[in-house]
């Protein structure tokens, strides 16, 4: 057999072999990782660029921390806890701590914009203006400030009242304030400091320069924030939410997943050998596609450049499926008379086998996503190697066991017949009602972050409101700063013209390019010209109100001296924080955002005001529509193929389309089963599900291969040995998944298992019972023997 | 003097002693005022918190005069005030214009006649405005504790007693208001007067006419469509 080709170079080829497994073994940890999950999202939907935009964007590295009050802690110490954390707050990665506002501060900044407001007001806005300066609209906007002295207060307004009195400046200041507060968060001032409306809770606000996909800056960053909230005194305590805790809780619960599964895996996979072969070379069977997934890291990481820890999880599914060959292997030669024979009877399932699975994984190409690429790479690479450890090394290390003993009848033509009802009763239980799923396209579905980071976010959104989650953003960019505040005027203009800026929050209310300024500021000084506001002096002059003639001389003395253009203010913190939120500078080009609601009618607005500008809109809603379709696609592309593929290969290597419909049996059943499981239990159909959902399949197609042959050849007794075998250790890994915390290694859990008892129970109940019909074997059935 | 009596009790035995001549009278007369200076201030005005402490509600009528710098005439305006402590508070003009205010709950409700519209919003989300309750509050509810925290005070009078209010300089009252002048009712449970000076020269004042201290407040008063003139 070619196995012996080995034979001379037997203490060279393992010395070697065993070499490289321990530099693999030693350099494993220091492989660098990228673990996201946007990997694994289709790639020709532009949802990367909305993904990577929000990655990089300034706010995503924003830490929000909460500060709640007890009732034993007076108000002046809580804000003294609060001005505590914030000077301990040491650390390079924070930038800036947002956490009081000085209202006399506010006052001189909101100053500026009010001197500046010629050179913000664009033509609508002075149409608006021209439409409050009919007679009716004076007397009525005079009485309204008449009234408003009545009120308490009204003493404090008097010196605006004067200086503004068709609140041309207030309505700008009212915009301005709705720009600041639509953060979507409830704040409101007191004591200078941000607190929610139940005054109970008080925000601060970290401006960080550690992006949330750098592991060590985000460790880094959370153990400043968690050693300067250590001092906080009792009563008091804070809630910590930034996307920096997903990340860091991601890869806890990922690598504890991981360690925890394999360590499982291992044990379970030689207490079975041990039992079942009571052979100690039998662990041979493990090491083997153990030595390849190792061996398959380094090499996956070598051609794709980059290696997840989700496709690591689920390199525990592929030691469990690629050591069904060995065990067919090692079953049908251990107790042949003649194991070189045996090894030739065995070598074609065990081909076909690994063939169809490695069609399903080479189906993932198909997909064009990096991270489905990845794990074709890796699955193939590890199938591969384990194939070939199967048919040539483990050969050499199996040691000829006792004769093969009369096997005691499992069950006879009545008995499998009662198993094949049992098969139908649940085939039945299965198909009605038809399952019915939907895909679950929210991301934070497969964000395995631990509950007290989703309780915190729940205690957050409660205190404070949904944030910005319930805002789109349109991006705009250009790698002149002033192109791009020109831009993003151009923008708000349009959206003005598509029917009201109301909800559009643009930092184009507040500034704009210095060409729009300066046009702004001519047609300002042309409107305003010496006959409007003598005109207007005497229809104020005719109000019947009781105030003085020169009660509003402030007013227009503002008319009258138009100001000088001015530069972006230098230390102007409202203006400051404003630019913090609305741009930022990326890979060289100057970013401007603007939010609106994310709904239907707000998106055709603004794709109605961008045209053919190709502007980066970024939408919760948008994203799950592209990822729910993108992703149904690709399932759909890499489930055809892999089904064409195994079928292929089936019926090229079977021939005969009866045995091929037997040998797909199993895996129809078991695509069937996952499904009314998951709807059973309400489980999501997710990334993972899919995917291993495509696995499944090529793996129970195996079951029914091996049975299908067992049933022609007469050897079922072995056949349903390995395949039973085969099962049980692939169950084992991925039945450890179900003992996982992160969803996605999780459902792959579910789905596997699932899948495989259904395909299991199908290739053993009905697969042999429809054979003596379908194959119409000469041998008399009932005398075939099962044994296990 | 009874009343001075129940509301001094046990500070001096002179208060306690009957009257028995006109003389005596006299001199006690004449006494109270230099009993009640040589009480150091932030004595009297922890005493006067605490006067006010045992009110809980209040329900009055007031008139309210002001002098504005940009009016050629003095405004009068007539209205009422309703008080249920912690934090509720209706504020009510009948004449010249209607309008209302009320605060309860957190939230401030306004409504005038001429707009005929309620505008509700967070007491806390205008800072500027915020100041403005937090004084009302203070004021009206007597808080003077609280208050000294920005205001140097001083006693002006003594029957009635009045206290001068002047903010201290670095705080932000003091770039809007000159001075809080306020009389004290001479049974001592109630403000009589509230008088204030800007810092631009404009005056307010509010004098307080049929005071009820502490009697339910009914339900309708805090609904801000109730209107009457």
């Amino acid at each position: 057999m070619p196995v012996e080709m080995f034979q001379r170079h037997k203490r060279l080829l393992f010395g070697g072999l065993i070499l490289l497994l321990v530099l693999a073994a030693v350099t494993l940890p220091f492989l660098p990782r990228d673990d996201s999950i946007e990997n694994m999202l289709p790639g020709d939907s532009g949802i990367h660029q909305m993904l990577n935009f929000l990655h990089d964007a300034r706010f995503a590295g924003q830490v929000a921390l909460s500060f709640a009050r007890g009732e034993t802690v007076s108000h002046q110490e809580f804000l003294k806890s609060i001005e505590g954390v914030v000077a301990r707050l040491d650390s390079p990665l924070i930038e800036r701590v947002i956490y009081r506002i000085d209202i006399q501060t506010a006052g001189a900044d909101i100053a500026f914009f009010q001197r500046q407001l010629p050179a913000l007001t664009g033509e609508r806005g002075l149409a608006a203006i021209e439409e409050q300066l009919s007679p009716a609209s004076i007397s009525r906007t005079l009485r309204k400030k008449y009234l408003d002295l009545l009120k308490p207060g009204g003493s404090i307004a008097l010196p605006l009242m004067q200086r503004d009195p068709l609140e041309i400046e207030q309505n700008f200041i009212s915009r301005l304030h709705a720009l600041a507060a639509s953060s979507g968060y409830s704040i409101e001032i007191k004591d200078g400091f941000l607190f929610s409306t139940d005054g109970a809770h008080a925000l601060a606000v970290l401006e960080t320069s550690a992006p949330i996909t750098d592991s060590s800056a985000s460790h880094d960053l959370l153990a400043a924030v968690d050693s300067a909230l250590a001092g906080l005194p009792p009563g008091v305590s804070a809630d910590v939410v930034c996307g920096h805790r997903h990340a860091v809780s991601n890869e806890a619960i990922l690598k504890r997943d991981v360690q925890r599964a394999v360590l499982i895996a291992a044990v379970g996979f030689i207490l079975l050998f041990t039992l079942c072969f009571r052979d100690h070379r039998a662990q041979f069977i493990f090491a083997i596609p153990l030595a390849s997934v190792l061996l398959s890291i380094h090499i996956c990481r070598w051609i794709t450049g980059s290696l997840s820890l989700f496709v690591l999880g689920f390199g525990v599914v592929i030691v469990g499926i690629a050591v069904d060959y060995g065990i067919h292997i090692y079953v049908a030669m251990r107790a042949a008379d003649d194991p070189a024979q045996a090894w030739r009877a065995v070598v074609r399932p065990v081909v076909l086998g690994a063939l169809t699975t490695l069609g399903v994984f080479a189906a993932f190409f198909a997909a064009g996503v990096p991270g489905y690429s990845q794990m074709a790479v890796f699955s193939i690479t590890s199938i591969l190697l384990s194939l070939l450890g199967a048919l040539f090394i483990l050969p050499h290390l199996i040691k000829p066991g006792p004769p093969r003993k009369n096997k005691a009848p499992l069950h006879h033509l009545s008995a499998a017949r009662g198993f094949f009802l049992l098969w139908l009763l649940m085939l039945a239980a299965l198909l009605i009602p038809f399952p019915h799923l939907s895909f679950e396209s929210d991301l934070r579905a497969l964000d395995g972050a631990e509950q007290a980071v989703w309780d915190a976010e729940d205690r957050f959104r409660s205190i404070w409101g949904g944030g910005a989650e319930t805002l789109a953003m349109v991006v705009v960019e250009d790698p002149d700063a002033d192109a791009a505040l020109s831009l993003n005027d151009d923008l708000y203009d349009a959206v003005l013209a598509q029917g009201g800026a109301d909800g559009f929050n643009s930092f184009s209310i507040v500034w704009k390019s210095g060409e729009h300024r300066a046009e702004n500021l001519a047609r300002w000084q042309t409107f305003w010209s010496p006959g409007r506001i003598q005109t207007l002096r005497t229809s104020f002059a005719e109000q019947t109100l009781g105030f003085k003639p020169d009660a509003f001389e402030p007013f227009f003395q503002t008319l009258e001296n138009i100001p000088e253009l001015a530069d972006a203010p230098a230390g102007n913190r409202i203006f400051d924080n404003l630019k913090t939120r609305f741009t930022q500078s990326l890979n060289g080009a100057h970013q401007l955002i603007s939010f609106f609601p994310d709904t239907e009618d707000w998106m055709s607005r603004v794709r109605g005001a961008l045209g053919e500008s190709d502007a980066l809109v970024i939408s919760r809603r948008e994203m799950d529509r592209v990822l729910s379709t993108g992703t149904v696609r690709i399932v759909k592309r890499i489930a055809s193929l892999a089904v064409v593929l195994v079928i292929l290969f089936t019926a090229l290597l079977m021939r005969r389309p009866r045995e091929v419909v037997l040998a797909l049996l199993p895996s129809a059943v078991s695509v069937l089963t996952v499904l009314k499981i998951l709807e059973t239990f309400s489980l999501p159909v997710n990334i993972s599900t899919l995917i291993s959902g495509i696995v499944v399949i090529g793996l129970t197609i195996d079951y029914g291969i091996f049975m299908v042959y067992g049933c022609k050849r007469g050897t079922l007794s072995d056949v349903f040995t390995a395949v039973t075998l085969s099962t049980l250790t692939t169950l084992i890994g991925a039945g450890v998944l179900l003992l996982t915390q992160h969803p996605a290694l999780f459902s792959i859990g579910v789905t596997m298992v699932a899948g495989l008892t259904a395909g299991y129970a199908t290739a053993l109940c009905a697969v042999p019972f429809l054979a003596r019909f379908f194959l119409k074997q000469k041998q008399q059935n009932h005398e075939q023997q099962i044994h296990f | 003097m009874s009343l001075y009596k129940s509301r001094f009790a046990g500070r001096t035995t002179l208060l306690c002693t009957p009257l028995r001549t006109p003389a005596a009278a006299l001199c006690l007369l004449l006494l109270m005022p230099a009993c009640l200076s040589a009480e150091p201030m932030d004595e009297l005005m922890t005493r006067l918190s605490a006067e006010f402490a045992s009110i809980q509600t209040v329900q009055t009528r007031f008139v309210e005069t002001k002098q504005i710098r940009i009016l050629e005439q003095e405004m009068e305006l007539t209205g009422s005030l309703a008080i249920e402590k912690p934090e509720r508070l209706a504020w009510r003009i009948e004449k010249p214009l209607a309008c209302t205010l009320i605060i309860a709950d957190g939230k401030v409700r306004q409504w005038d006649e001429d707009s005929n519209t309620v505008q509700s919003f967070s007491s806390r989300s205008n800072p500027i405005f915020s100041m403005v309750l937090d004084q009302m509050q203070n004021w009206f509810s007597g808080n003077f504790v609280t208050l000294q925290a920005d205001y140097d005070v001083t006693v002006e009078q003594h029957a009635p007693l009045i206290l001068i209010f002047r903010p201290h300089t670095d705080s932000p009252n003091a770039q809007v208001i000159k001075q809080v002048r306020v009389t004290i009712r001479e049974d001592l449970r109630y403000v009589q007067a509230i008088g204030i000076e800007d810092m631009s020269g404009d005056t307010t004042l509010i004098t307080f006419i049929d005071t009820v201290l502490n009697a339910p407040v009914p339900a309708e008063t805090w609904k801000v469509n109730r209107h009457a003139r």
